[in-house]
């Protein structure tokens, strides 16, 4: 891997050495309001997540799973509670700090994939390199290809999303989420959109990559693919009810 | 070359669609293209400076009674201080056989002019007994042949006379006064001309000064009068000296009159294409909102974001003003082309106004890039987590108005769902209704400019109770018996004499028409009295002004002022002010008696206004052929104008400029047009997956184009209805700036009519362009629909 691709982003932006737990939640809340509405998602969350582990994150429609994933990725900010991450404290890092924390120490793999509908299948890969500035043009082309190569995706690099089916477009998202070689990817319900056939295909490269050594964090409803993971934690009405 | 994956959504940006890319570059192209307008003065300056220095332009032109000059006392105005160069020469007006009024030039030498020079274009220079015809009598058809052949003239003894035509000559003034006058403009040796008038004596001395500059130029007057007032003969200046600024051109004026008016348009152009653009990058940037919350979520920062829409916004620019700009070039040249050789008959070179190039260009480029600030900026403050989940444009919060309609029941289901899209998505409405209301104002305004200027052209001629108006050349006086000659005419029925004379008032040029009392005239009297004909028997020293020499020169009513003639300066007092518009409003009118007096000229008078004993036509043109002959027949120089004829050339001239002023309007109309179509484009196609879910809900493909037309037509209304009070604004100021720019007072009037006319055209066109999107979005099937983006 190239000298200037390759970095450990947590180690960067964090400690020294990587800490045995990666993600910590302590206390985390998350209250939504709309006019005079007020609904709770998460109330009073606490988790923790050691590096290298595969955590999925079950539970029913509306009980805060997403909001979890929000959370950990700073899509989103807790109305209280603590939120670390490599020990970064994503609640006090403004929205900037985020999407640069973000695009170089996570990799994100949506339900909807979420690719850029006007770009290829390599542009789409190379872009978090692009907003990272990392190495030169060639060298992030480069790394995108691997990438691609790595999902299978290696003869399809100048199709468009519209061009790809469900499944294919997944692994774009895949090859995107580690364009900048993180230690945590997270999925939002990553297998949520794609056929049986192909969630299992797509839950064997995760799990490949966890093998790899990446910390893999999911959402997921289906209970088989959750099974497989080291650990399993179930949210219920905005709370922790099992793992 | 390997682009970067962000700079290729900057460009894959606009080729994803492409109609409204298109549409926008093209907007914006015209709207760069218009700012060309902006180099005609320089272009046609720059044209004209060459032929200034060919023609070797008079800086100092003086008219006088007909003179005999010596050589000896030609050469003593040559020496005096700052002239360089002196021609005498002398003008003779006359009739050719066709019946074309034609003006011979007579100059004492074509071998060394050095004033005002005639370019030999082809044959050779007049002999005795040959003149060279114009080029643009050619040009505009007035039938003078070419080198061999002959034109027959009336002489001053009322015979005709032949002359061979030598050649064609080009001359800035002659050229101007064949296109503008409608004479024909023939060049000749002075001996030529006496022969053919059967006078002698020069009529006009033209000067070239070392400095032109209007102190020295004045000062330079001053010693030629009192040169010539040495001079055997000499019987004062006819009129007003003549003074031509360093690089002013005949005409120059009226050019930068019209180019003034361009400019009104170019900037509504660019206003209209900015706003269009500004509309383009909200909708871009309101339809990613999904793409650009993925670019957050995957690591882009704010700024990374806004500088992927900036250059979109730069490419869109850089496209239209590419396109504008080379389109600019070409607009200003075969404009500067146009009015050069129309004008002039003189061919431009390829030319670029570099500066305004430069300019239009980067107006071009930084305009988008401001226009999408706004944009970016909303698009930066985007919640993350709700916009992951965006499908397209935010569907908007809910509003009032929103809550209102929804408790409107009686409204088909629709229609409601129609008009809650317009409220809901707010920003998008008001930009829409903004660019309607934009075309709705201009063409409200344009529309009114052309009824305001048609009605005060009308108002001008209407103040004529005569049918035809008898002028001498040059101003000179007529004796007294072309009263009796006129009188003597059969078909006319009354004549009435006046002495007109150019003057200054407050340092701006004007014109007294001396007048006798009960004149064939009709005065529309702002503040103070008409003239009474106790002012005539006192010869008092009273003038009735016309408002807008008044404005200029910040004359007052009751003010005494001094008023600069060809003999001095002259004290009056003005008693009225009319809102009269003859010669551009900058008419004085006085007792006739009294300018008599004042210009030592008892009984003098150069102009006449005829009444015939009908006002048919053809009993008023053959008045005229009659009063033309006779005169000639006499010998007397005269020009006629047969009221009716001037009334409908004015109007056809009016009708010309407003035209083409009413047609650069349009364009404004047809940018803010485009950004109609732009935005309900957007609006059918960013709503595809919802027309998707309609369907599946089982809406008839009817029912969508009722909810869209809703929309469509709401907007359109709105715009229309914010449109009238802006027109009406628009106008007042588009008026106000065309009477800067003519210094012509316009009777302001905004015909209530054209608010319908409006109404139809905007709703007729909002319909039309929601076809295409529409019947494209009930095309899809629910499924395709479903998952566009």
């Amino acid at each position: 891997m190239d000298a200037a691709l390759s970095t450990s982003p947590l180690s960067q932006t964090g400690s020294a050495a990587i800490s045995p737990m990666l993600i910590e939640l302590a206390g985390v809340e998350k209250v939504y309001r709309n006019g005079r509405l007020e609904y709770a998602a998460l109330r009073g969350i606490d988790l923790s997540v050691s590096a290298g582990e595969m955590v999925a994150i079950v539970g029913p429609s509306g009980s805060g799973k997403s909001t979890i994933i929000n959370m950990v990725t700073g899509i989103d900010r807790p109305s209280a509670g603590m939120v670390t991450v490599g020990r970064m404290r994503l609640d006090a890092l403004d929205e900037e700090q985020l999407a640069a924390w973000r695009g170089e120490n996570v990799g994100i793999v949506f339900q909807f994939f979420q690719l850029l509908p006007t770009l290829t299948a390599l542009e789409n890969a190379v872009l978090p390199l692009d907003f990272a500035r990392r190495g030169s043009k060639r060298e992030r082309f480069e790394r995108a290809r691997q990438n691609l190569d790595l999902v299978g995706l290696g003869s399809k690099l100048d199709h468009l999303p519209s061009e790809l089916s469900g499944g294919e477009q997944q692994r774009v998202a895949i090859a995107r989420a580690l364009a900048c070689d993180p230690q945590l990817i997270v999925g939002d319900e990553p297998t949520g959109n794609l056929d049986t056939h192909t969630a299992l295909e797509m839950f064997e490269l995760l799990a490949g990559l966890n093998s790899e050594g990446k910390t893999v964090l999911y959402v997921t409803h289906d209970l088989s693919l959750a099974e497989r993971a080291h650990r399993v934690v179930t949210i219920r009405d905005g709370l922790v009810a099992g793992a | 070359m390997t682009v970067s994956a962000e700079a290729r959504k900057s460009v894959s940006d606009l080729t994803r669609r492409r109609g409204r890319t298109v549409f926008a570059v093209a907007a914006l192209a015209l709207a760069v293209a218009s700012l060309g307008l902006f180099a005609l003065p320089t272009l046609m300056n720059r044209a004209m400076s060459g032929e200034i220095a060919a023609n070797k332009l008079a800086d100092v032109t003086i008219t006088v009674k007909p003179l005999v000059l010596t050589a000896a006392q030609v050469r003593g105005l040559r020496a005096l201080p700052n002239v360089t160069a002196v021609d005498p020469r002398v003008t003779f007006s006359t009739l050719d056989r066709s019946g074309w009024r034609t003006v011979v030039i007579g100059k004492v030498s074509f071998a060394h002019q050095t004033v005002d020079a005639v370019t030999l274009t082809s044959g050779s220079l007049p002999g005795p007994g040959a003149v060279l015809s114009d080029v643009q009598n050619a040009a505009y058809g007035r039938g003078v042949p070419g080198a061999g052949g002959t034109v027959h003239l009336l002489g001053g003894n009322g015979k005709s006379v032949a002359l061979r035509v030598s050649g064609q000559g080009q001359d800035l003034n002659g050229d101007q006064n064949v296109a503008q006058n409608s004479v024909v403009v023939l060049f000749a040796t002075a001996r030529t001309v006496a022969a053919l008038s059967g006078t002698s004596g020069y009529t006009q001395l033209a000067f070239r000064l070392r400095d032109a500059s209007t102190p020295a130029a004045r000062q330079t007057v001053t010693a030629i009068r009192r040169y010539l007032q040495t001079v055997p003969g000499f019987g004062g200046f006819s009129d007003l000296p003549e003074l031509r600024s360093p690089g002013d051109w005949p005409g120059k004026s009226t050019f930068n009159n019209i180019t003034g008016v361009l400019y009104v348009v170019t900037l509504l152009a660019l206003v209209g294409a900015l706003v269009l653009l500004s509309s383009t990058i909200s909708t871009l940037v309101s339809e990613q909102t999904s793409e650009i919350a993925t670019m957050k979520a995957i690591g882009a920062r704010g700024r990374q974001i806004r500088l992927v829409y900036l250059r979109t916004a730069a490419l869109l620019g850089g496209l239209g003003a590419a396109a504008g700009g080379l389109l600019g070039i070409l607009l200003s040249w075969a404009l500067t082309s146009y009015f050069a050789s129309s004008l002039y008959a003189i061919s431009v070179p390829f030319s670029v106004d570099v500066p305004v190039v430069v300019v239009s260009v980067v107006i071009g480029v930084t305009g988008p890039m401001l226009a999408a600030l706004p944009a970016l900026r909303r698009a930066a403050r985007l919640p993350l987590a709700e916009t992951l989940q965006a499908s397209g444009s935010a569907s908007g919060p809910q509003t009032g108005l929103d809550r209102l309609l929804r408790r409107a029941r009686f409204l088909p289901r629709t229609t409601q769902i129609g008009l809650r899209g317009v409220s809901r998505h707010r920003r998008r409405s008001i930009a829409t209704v903004v660019q309607v209301a934009l075309a709705v104002a201009t063409l409200l305004a344009f529309l009114s400019l052309a009824t305001s200027v048609g009605n005060t052209v009308n108002e001008s001629w209407n103040s004529y109770r005569y049918n035809i108006e008898a002028d001498s050349v040059l101003g000179q006086a007529l004796p007294p018996r072309a009263r009796m000659l006129i009188g003597s005419i059969r078909g006319v029925a009354a004549v009435q004499p006046q002495l007109r004379n150019s003057v200054s008032l407050g340092g701006q040029d004007g014109t007294v028409w001396a007048i006798p009392d009960r004149p064939m005239y009709t005065f529309h009297l702002v503040s103070g009295r008409l003239l009474t004909p106790a002012d005539q028997r006192s010869r008092a020293r009273v003038v009735v002004i016309e408002q807008n020499i008044a404005r200029a020169s910040n004359t007052r009513l009751g003010r005494r002022v001094m008023v600069r003639s060809a003999i001095g300066e002259v004290p009056f007092t003005v008693v009225g002010i009319v809102s009269d518009q003859q010669n551009n409003g900058t008419v004085l009118f006085a007792p006739l008696a009294t300018m008599q007096a004042v210009l030592h000229l008892p009984g003098a008078v150069n102009a006449y206004w005829i009444r015939t004993t009908s006002a048919n036509h053809d009993l008023i043109d053959q008045t005229n052929a009659r009063l033309e002959d006779a005169f000639a027949a006499h010998g007397l120089q005269i020009k006629t104008q047969k009221e009716y004829v001037g009334a409908a050339n004015d109007r056809a001239a009016y009708r010309g400029v407003t035209t083409a002023i009413t047609v650069l309007g349009l364009l404004i109309v047809a940018i803010s047009m485009v950004a109609l179509i732009n935005t309900l484009t957007m609006v059918v196609l960013e709503r595809t997956r919802e027309i998707g879910v309609l369907r599946c809900i089982g809406a008839r493909a009817r029912d969508v184009r009722r909810i869209f037309a809703t929309e469509g037509i709401t907007l359109a209304l709105a715009g229309w209805l914010i449109g009238i009070p802006l027109g009406l604004g628009l106008a007042h100021t588009v008026v106000t700036l065309a009477e800067n720019v003519f210094n012509e007072h316009v009777l302001f009037a905004f015909p209530l009519l054209n608010i319908p006319l409006a109404l139809a055209g905007t709703v007729i066109l909002a319909l039309l362009v929601m076809l295409v999107p529409l019947r494209r979005a009930v095309a899809f099937n629910p499924w395709e629909a479903l998952r566009y983006t």
